[in-house]
């Protein structure tokens, strides 16, 4: 274990307790305002918690005790000196410093000599590859590259935990998947947390995930079996899934919405929780009943019509199809409309949640 | 570059009582320009009580903008960084010499540091007489002065914000540090062009003095006080040494004016 925090700061309603293996990549996902940035500030001493503690390295960040009469717990490292380099959606490079000013900041910082640090900033400004960039400033690099620069910077600092806020989120499309293959390249072997909306860089770039929500981890896993098992409405929709909980039965699945799901056999035992994940593309709509007896058939109200590359993705508060254009205009669907959404017992995954 | 007048969006009798205003304020040189004796000029401003306050305003402007700067940027940095309770208070109070008449504020100077004053005995004692020396001269321009270095500064950290220095704080560097690497360099427009009105202010400040320091040629006697004092006896002297503090004012904003202009020539490569 490198990193391990348990921090709470009641006025944003946060509470969370987490720790990242030696060399482990952790992407942290979750709507906006879920308290993923609140965690990175907490974890980089830029924001204080009420309570808690975070170690780093075996050098203990902070301290606080959750009553204020026991004095003998309180301790907090200023940021300068926790070695955790941020790395935000900004690029946020020092614009009165050139390329190889700003990467050589932190070793500067630390007390390297002049020296010492510009060749450890030529290596890293190399390890990105933006060894061109040196000389300029950086009003004259384009968002990828100053991007580039900054994840340079932030490594040269040497830092014990590397924080990363959305760090591809400001950037053009174009400039993403360089930046991606880039930090896929420098992150490997290195502890690091991950902010992200996307679903490709939790899969590329992190070996784990946590879905928050509200303040805390709601989920926590591998990260394929995050996303193939979800057990978080928000997981499953990245992930393109949909998403039915409820309790096990005998021969299928009874949703807390009462819906009694047929499954494909499974050992998951009856009469525990349980979930059932389904890709849209395997579940049909139609606008009378369907009468097969193998298929699970659900009605909804059409909440959305989504047009997705050569499907139209219709959705239900608690369901999605993908169906043809041609499909959607033979059945006249608009929102708001009943229909049927069915599937193959065979095409559900279920595991207990 | 050749600019082109447009008047887009702007009523035309904006731009008119503009024009007027402008002229309203431009008037007066050139009034001062019509008067001066030019054959003379050089005579005139060349006395030795002359030099002897133009070289004594030259110095002391300098010393209190140097005070300016080394208490100033502390007290932006701590107004624009900081919250503590009765902050606003503070912050009207430091800003209050903007506002005072000068008059006023050399009485309240002469009151703390004079010979009877709050502190006036604590320097006596120390060997430091304040009052009517060219040290009075220093701290009553510095009085005057620093709400402009202040609120300038104050400003542009504040739109600067504070995510450069938390990345600073995250890349290792002491608070220390930050402040010389980061902070300062970001501002440094803001704070030279502060510095120069600090300076301008400094040159022109007259009341305060007087009242505070006195009119001892060589001494305290500085060249607002010299062009006061002639304006009785030898009008000419006074227009001509008007026309040299108007050329040293005009030649500091137009420092000014190109060190604020700084970032906006950066920002325009950015985009």
């Amino acid at each position: 274990m490198t990193f391990a925090i348990d921090a709470s700061l009641a006025e944003r309603d946060f509470r969370v307790s987490l720790e990242v293996g030696t060399g482990e990549t952790v992407a942290v996902l979750g709507p906006n305002g879920a308290g993923k940035s609140t965690l990175l500030s907490i974890i980089a001493g830029l924001l204080r918690p009420d309570f808690g503690r975070a170690e780093l390295d075996g050098s203990l960040l902070f301290d606080i005790a959750a009553s204020p009469r026991d004095g003998t717990r309180r301790r907090y490292l200023q940021p300068h000196a926790r070695g955790v380099s941020l790395l935000a959606q900004d690029p946020l490079l020092f614009p009165h410093l050139t390329v190889l000013e700003n990467v050589a900041f932190g070793p500067r910082s630390s007390g390297s000599p002049r020296r010492d640090a510009r060749s450890a900033a030529d290596r890293w400004l190399a390890a990105v590859d933006a060894s061109e960039f040196a000389s300029r400033h950086p009003a004259e690099l384009s968002g990828g590259q100053a991007q580039r620069v900054a994840v340079a910077r932030a490594l040269a600092a040497e830092p014990g935990l590397l924080l990363l806020d959305e760090p591809m989120a400001a950037l053009d499309v174009a400039a993403a998947p360089a930046l991606r293959k880039t930090l896929k390249r420098v992150l490997a072997h290195r502890s690091a947390l991950i902010v992200t909306h996307e679903l490709l860089d939790a899969l590329v770039l992190a070996d784990r995930v946590i879905v928050m929500e509200h303040g805390r981890i709601v989920e926590s896993g591998p990260t394929r079996q995050v996303f193939e098992r979800p057990r978080t409405r928000f997981a499953a929709e990245l992930a393109g899934l949909v998403l039915l909980t409820g309790v096990k039965t005998v021969d299928g699945l009874l949703t807390s919405g009462g819906v009694d799901i047929r499954v494909a056999g499974s050992d998951v035992p009856s009469g525990t929780a349980a979930a059932v994940a389904l890709r849209p593309s395997v579940v049909m709509v139609s606008r009378e009943r369907p009468r097969h007896p193998s298929l699970t058939v659900i009605e909804g109200c059409i909440t959305d019509l989504e047009p997705r590359g050569d499907v139209i993705r219709v959705r239900s508060e608690e369901l999605a199809a993908d169906i043809s254009p041609a499909t959607v205009a033979d059945l006249d669907l608009t929102n708001d409309d009943p229909v049927w959404f069915s599937f193959e017992a065979a095409e559900t995954t279920i595991y207990p949640l | 570059m050749k600019r082109t007048a447009t008047l887009a969006g702007v009523p035309r009798w904006v731009a008119v009582i503009a024009l007027a205003g402008a002229i309203f304020i431009l008037l007066p040189l050139v009034a001062v320009i019509n008067r001066v004796d030019w054959p003379q000029f050089i005579p005139l401003i060349s006395s030795e009580s002359s030099v002897a306050a133009l070289l004594l305003s030259l110095r002391t402007a300098v010393a209190s903008t140097v005070l300016c700067i080394v208490f100033g940027v502390p007290i932006a940095i701590v107004l624009a960084r900081t919250t503590f309770a009765g902050q606003r208070f503070v912050r009207s109070l430091v800003l209050l010499p903007l506002v005072l008449p000068p008059v006023v504020g050399g009485i309240a100077l002469l009151y703390t540091f004079g010979r009877r004053g709050l502190l006036g005995q604590t320097f006596d004692v120390l060997g430091i007489p304040i009052a009517f020396s060219t040290t009075a001269v220093v701290l009553a321009q510095t009085f005057v002065a620093i709400p402009f270095l202040i609120l300038s500064l104050e400003g542009a950290l504040r739109t600067a914000g504070t995510r450069y220095e938390a990345v600073a704080a995250t890349l290792g560097a002491r608070p220390t540090t930050v402040l010389f690497r980061v902070t300062i360099p970001l501002v440094l427009p803001a704070l030279i062009s502060g510095a120069i009105l600090s300076f301008a202010r400094a040159l022109g400040e007259f009341g305060a003095t007087l009242t505070f320091a006195g009119s001892l040629q060589g001494v305290t006697r500085t060249l607002p006080l010299e062009i006061y004092l002639r304006l009785e006896t030898n009008p000419d002297a006074a227009v001509a040494l008007s026309l040299v503090l108007v050329a040293v004012a005009v030649f500091v904003v137009g420092l000014a004016y190109r060190a604020s202009a700084v970032p906006t020539a950066r920002a325009r490569v950015a985009s």
